[in-house]
């Protein structure tokens, strides 16, 4: 691979990289504002210019002021170049610790701030900020302009989603290029020139499209700011977990952005992933974050001839006691395209080993609209999952509901908050004699059951979601389960040790093992 | 006086000079006829290298060159786009061609097509000059009637159609690739280079931007071959002709053509006449267009090296100096448009600078940092100044902004604005530290101004 | 109201879009029918020039705000442009434009009470050897003093009575 020196590092490059992306590739930041790696080069903020070695350099003239003669005398300096722009070459010398590249780089500074409100007290990028990490780096300066700072429009509602504050903005057009550009929706686009230009809005026109949130991450200041988060938290109250978002088959890579004191959840970011979907995520999977903490079963609930809320441990034992009494052949097994592969393996294990039954099913939500961007249009995190831990076919909720009205079935295990039907839809399930409904959120499903058993989210437990493209993806645990509260596979071995049956599970790292590869469920995976 | 032969401006008095019916009795569309038909493109663009035209447009660019930067072996179509935005404060001279002889511009435009092998070139104009415009368009109309463009320009197969573009009041559009944004319809901010628009232009297309002096002088250059249009030029490397421009405390402003390297005195004081009152000397210059580093009319050279290059001036006033791309560059200067802002020892030197920052930062498109930022800051500072809210700080800030802009935008426009900055307090920093103390008192922009507008009994 | 060009500037739209091998390069010469027709840049206009050119409306607004010679606000029937930038004003542009303001009884930015000039302030026109200058609508006037100035707008006043209150 081809070299050339930042500083003195070696620093490999591919064919076609720019001297900031090849750097980034090392993990060595170039101070930078306007670039994204997801985006083309705008070169506008003029942050990343780094000096670069060359025998016939090109020199500038300036002037400098001598003290003996108390005069400015011409100087001259040499011309720096973007590192965003300037394709990386064999040998090429490049320096960023050099003393006209700091000069630059403060003045470049001092000047985005110089009509800047500098109000990050009120500002939710705050602890996130480019401005305020560089300044410190390069800055540290106080205003040296005297003169009142160009006021423009504040708090300006793009849309549902989206705030734009004028006055922090930086115009990088990082926001302009995404929506043009990923999206393909030119909605922004910049208005007036100079220093008064600012971002405008399509007129006749909100910010609508499917993708808007990626704004707020994008903006490397509290320009565009998302409004659900606005004014609730502070960034650096927050910590990340790793996730993965569920909100469909893509399965975006996310982080999920939560109060360590307190374990509320705040928001939900992109994570990069490449092979998945890059930089972005799209609005529903930013927003799914409130599912995590919000319509949540938390305790749990037997409906006999009244509704009651009792501790899960007790819920388990009255659904074991219920199960126990029929026969396990009558009773069906629904697995959950909203769960994790692990937890279906281990209520497939159950099926076969304590019930003995052959009635499957895969409760799935009935999609939505998908793009050709991210949104898959299937709305599961994890049908081929779920379909290849079983190792057979999965019947859809339908016939679950035709064989309780035939009478074919007299109890069901439900895993997940609910599949295709409408609450009013499963009124057959009335029928059975037990629906069991383990369920980390109320759905569908929890409010037919005659039991529910509470499960952890799958935000708060390690698993495994398949994707559309037959990718496996593991999680891990973001945050702790409400109390007394397991992920799935655990309860069901509960349950089953309930039922008088020790389930030879062994560890998570056991069931995995015995999950089926990808190749090996490719052909029966596809046919959804 | 002196008295040089005229070229480019020889049909200026005739009259009605824009019509077809009278320029082409004084020898219009004889050479595009001649290039269309009996040469080849290759030859046409020899004779305009030899011809050492460095570009009129202000950065001097031998066109030659330019013209030979079209990658080899392109397939896509190629353009012609001739800048005629002109707007540099200062320099009023393409306008003359476009108003008093259009069809040296478009006969221009005919030759530069088959050379570079191009089709369509685009005229892009400020659309503030409406004369102008309707005068190209008329012309061009009347060029087609003839025959001399359209599908088959003087029999040849070589389709050729030009078109006037309208500018919509953006001085920066006259940056070149700000102009062929302008063109396809954006803003017109400058692009990143590379790509440069002979390989990447308008419409992603390879393209040749000329400006309007630079296009009108092909017919001459053709006409006499480019050894001799070199010739012309007093200077080597720099050839031929060109039309200066004077204005300010001038007894004759105006337009002049003259041969490359004339000196400044020549151009104020026999073509312009002389000051305009003889009780006020000359005090400074700008020499070319309002972005060229002011000259003191009180500087002498002072290269006492053999190698320098202006050794051969050595103790001879800057005005003595030859006007060229090389000599004034080394001066600290640059030759920009050749249109000289003349200003006598009533103006100050302050008031200069603040007067030209507030075009800089009301023309930057905003688009990078420093520009955006820096211009609008240093108007503030000369605001201050010249209000008497100073600070003798000010002064050091003032050009400590300028060093930084300097090369550290996406187009020349910050040098541009950075280089009269940081050339004003250079030269006049007593009149900068005066104006930190006390402000710019009286009559800012000179008692001269006011006796031209309210006689001298004001 | 939505808005759309005569009948005889359309033609000349369709015209023009045979220049370029894009639609969206008619931009500006499209607005200046437009403007031509109205007089300013309304939204409608811009809704208009987007549809007819495919382009979004936030590009069109983006390109109108860009250039000065774009109205973005209803101006008066006849525009007044005084050139302030350096040739013009050590020529007395600066007194030149105080008189005007005067005379119409409005600053720079301003309609006169008459409601018949907008006046406005350019840089640089391109005639700083004829400074001072200025453009009246699509006209130049050069090498102007206050006396010089007063009379064109005299005349101008005669011509067009309905300006005449304070043009006088």
């Amino acid at each position: 691979m081809p070299t050339f020196k930042l500083d003195g590092k070696e620093i490999p490059f591919e064919t076609g990289d720019t001297i900031i992306r090849a750097a980034s590739r090392q993990g060595i930041e170039i101070p930078h504002y306007c670039w994204h790696e997801g985006l083309s080069v705008a070169g506008n903020c003029r942050m990343c210019l780094v000096e670069v070695k060359s025998d016939r350099p090109m020199m500038l003239p300036i002037l400098k002021f001598d003290e003996n003669k108390k005069q400015f005398l011409p100087d001259s300096k040499i011309k720096l170049v973007p590192a965003c722009h300037t394709p990386a070459a064999e040998g090429m010398e490049v320096f960023l610790d050099k003393e006209n590249v700091r000069k630059t780089q403060e003045m470049v500074q001092e000047m985005l701030l110089l009509n800047h409100p500098v109000d990050c007290p009120i500002c939710d990028q705050a602890g996130e900020c480019k401005l305020q990490d560089y300044w410190e780096l390069h800055g540290s300066k106080y205003k040296r302009k005297r003169t009142e700072p160009v006021h423009k429009p504040k708090a300006v509602r793009f849309g549902t989603t989206i705030v734009y504050d004028a006055e922090r903005c930086i115009l990088c057009t990082r926001c302009v290029r995404f929506c043009e550009e990923v999206v393909g929706d030119h909605v922004l686009d910049k208005r007036e020139r100079g220093n008064k230009s600012e971002i405008v809005l399509s007129p006749g026109r909100y910010l609508d499209n499917k993708y808007t949130l990626n704004l707020a991450q994008i903006c490397p200041v509290g320009a565009l700011t998302s409004v659900d988060f606005r004014f609730k938290s502070r960034a650096w109250l927050l910590r990340s977990a790793v996730s993965i978002c569920a909100g469909c088959a893509t399965g975006c890579s996310s982080y999920i952005d939560y109060d360590p004191r307190t374990y509320e959840v705040y928001r939900i970011r992109a994570r990069k992933n490449m092979g998945v979907n890059k930089f972005w995520m799209c609005d529903d999977g930013f927003m799914s974050y409130k599912l995590i903490q919000k319509y949540r079963v938390k305790n749990g609930v037997i409906r006999a001839a009244e509704q009651k809320a009792v501790s899960p441990g007790d819920a388990l034992q009255a659904a074991a006691k219920a199960l126990s009494e029929i026969e396990g052949k009558r009773i069906a097994v629904v697995l959950s395209a909203q769960h994790a592969s692990e937890d279906n393996a281990v209520l497939a294990q159950f099926a076969r080993e304590v019930l003995g039954t052959e009635k499957y099913y895969l409760a799935a939500y009935g999609g939505w609209k998908g793009d050709k961007i991210l949104r898959h249009s299937d709305n599961n995190p994890n049908r081929a999952g779920a379909i290849r831990v079983a190792g057979r076919g999965l019947a859809p909720t339908n016939e679950l509901l035709k064989a309780a009205e035939d009478g074919t079935i007299s109890a069901v295990v439900t895993l997940g908050p609910a599949g295709e039907e409408k609450l009013d839809q499963l009124d057959p399930l009335q029928k059975l004699s037990a629906v069991v409904s383990l369920s980390s959120n109320i759905g569908a499903f929890t409010e037919v059951a005659s039991v529910v058993i509470p499960v952890a989210h799958y935000a708060e437990m390690d698993g495994t979601f398949v994707n559309a493209m037959k990718m496996e993806q593991r999680f891990s645990r973001a945050l702790p389960p409400p109390d007394r509260v397991k992920p799935a596979w655990q309860t069901i071995i509960d349950l089953a040790r309930a039922m008088g049956k020790e389930l030879e599970c062994g560890s998570l790292e056991d069931i995995r093992k015995r999950m089926p590869s990808a190749q090996a469920v490719e052909a029966e995976g596809s046919n959804n | 006086m002196a008295d040089f032969p005229k070229l480019l401006t020889s049909r200026y008095e005739l009259n009605e000079s824009w019509l077809l019916s009278t320029v082409e009795k004084h020898g219009a569309y004889e050479v595009a006829r001649k290039a269309l038909t009996t040469m080849k493109p290759e030859e046409i663009a020899a004779e305009v290298k030899e011809a050492n035209i460095r570009g009129r447009g202000g950065a001097g660019f031998p066109a030659g060159v330019k013209w030979g930067f079209i990658p080899k072996g392109n397939t896509k179509p190629v353009y012609l786009a001739v800048n005629g935005d002109e707007g540099e404060p200062g320099t009023f001279k393409d306008r003359t061609i476009m108003e008093r002889d259009p069809h040296r511009l478009i006969e221009g435009c005919v030759i530069t097509l088959f050379a570079i092998g191009g089709h369509i070139a685009y005229i892009y104009v400020r659309c503030e000059l409406v004369k102008a415009i309707r005068r190209l368009e008329d012309a061009i109309e009347e060029a087609r009637q003839k025959g001399f463009i359209g599908d088959r320009p003087f029999g040849k197969d070589h389709k050729i159609e030009i078109y006037v573009q309208p500018g919509a009041g953006a001085y920066i559009c006259g940056e070149e690739s700000s102009l062929l944004n302008s063109l396809e319809g954006n803003r017109g901010e400058p692009r990143l280079r590379p790509p440069f628009p002979a390989v990447e232009g308008a419409f992603r297309c390879p393209t040749i931007v000329n400006n309007v002096e630079t296009i009108s002088s092909i017919s001459e250059i053709v006409r006499m071959g480019g050894k001799a249009w070199s010739d012309l030029s007093r200077l080597p490397r720099d050839g031929g002709v060109r039309i200066y421009g004077v204005s300010g405390h001038v007894k004759n402003p105006g337009i002049y053509e003259a041969p490359v390297g004339i000196s400044m005195r020549e151009l104020v004081y026999d073509l312009g006449g002389g000051m305009l009152y003889e009780n006020r000397p000359l005090k400074a210059v700008i020499p070319g267009g309002s972005s060229t580093p002011v000259l003191r009319a009180d500087d002498v050279v002072n290269a006492p090296g053999e190698n320098d290059p202006l050794h051969a001036w050595q103790g001879k006033s800057h005005l003595d100096v030859p006007m060229g791309a090389d000599t004034y560059r080394a001066l600290g200067t640059m030759l920009g448009t050749c249109c000289a802002t003349v200003m006598d020892n009533s103006v100050n030197m302050v008031e200069v600078a603040r007067n030209l920052i507030h075009f800089y930062a009301h023309e930057s498109c905003g688009q990078c940092t420093p520009c955006r930022e820096g211009s609008a800051w240093m108007r503030d500072i000369l605001d201050n100044l010249c209000r008497g809210k100073g600070r003798k700080e000010d002064v050091r800030l003032l050009v400590e902004i300028a060093n930084n802009i300097m090369g550290n935008t996406i187009c020349a426009f910050g040098d541009g604005m950075s280089m009269p900055m940081l050339g004003l307090v250079q030269k006049f920093y007593d009149e900068f530290l005066e104006a930190a103390k006390n402000g710019v008192p009286g009559s800012p922009l000179g008692d001269s101004a006011k006796e031209l507008m309210l006689g001298s009994g004001a | 109201m939505a808005f759309s060009l005569t009948p005889e500037l359309e033609k000349l739209v369709d015209d023009l879009l045979t220049r370029y091998p894009t639609k969206r390069a008619g931009c500006i010469p499209l607005l200046h029918l437009c403007q031509r027709q109205v007089g300013w840049i309304s939204s409608e206009v811009i809704d208009f020039v987007a549809k007819r050119l495919d382009m979004s409306t936030s590009e069109v607004k983006g390109v109108v705000t860009f250039y000065t010679m774009f109205h973005q606000r209803q101006v008066a029937p006849n525009v007044i442009w005084v050139c302030r930038t350096l040739a013009c004003e050590i020529r007395g542009g600066r007194l030149l434009q105080k008189h005007l303001e005067k005379r119409l009884g409005c600053k720079v930015g301003e309609t006169s009470k008459d409601g018949q000039f907008t006046l406005l302030s350019a840089e640089c026109l391109a005639a700083c050897g004829q400074g001072p200058a200025i453009q009246i609508n699509d006209q130049y006037y050069e090498n102007l003093t206050v006396e010089k100035l007063d009379k064109i707008l005299d005349e101008y006043a005669v011509e067009n009575p309905k300006a005449a209150t304070v043009t006088k």
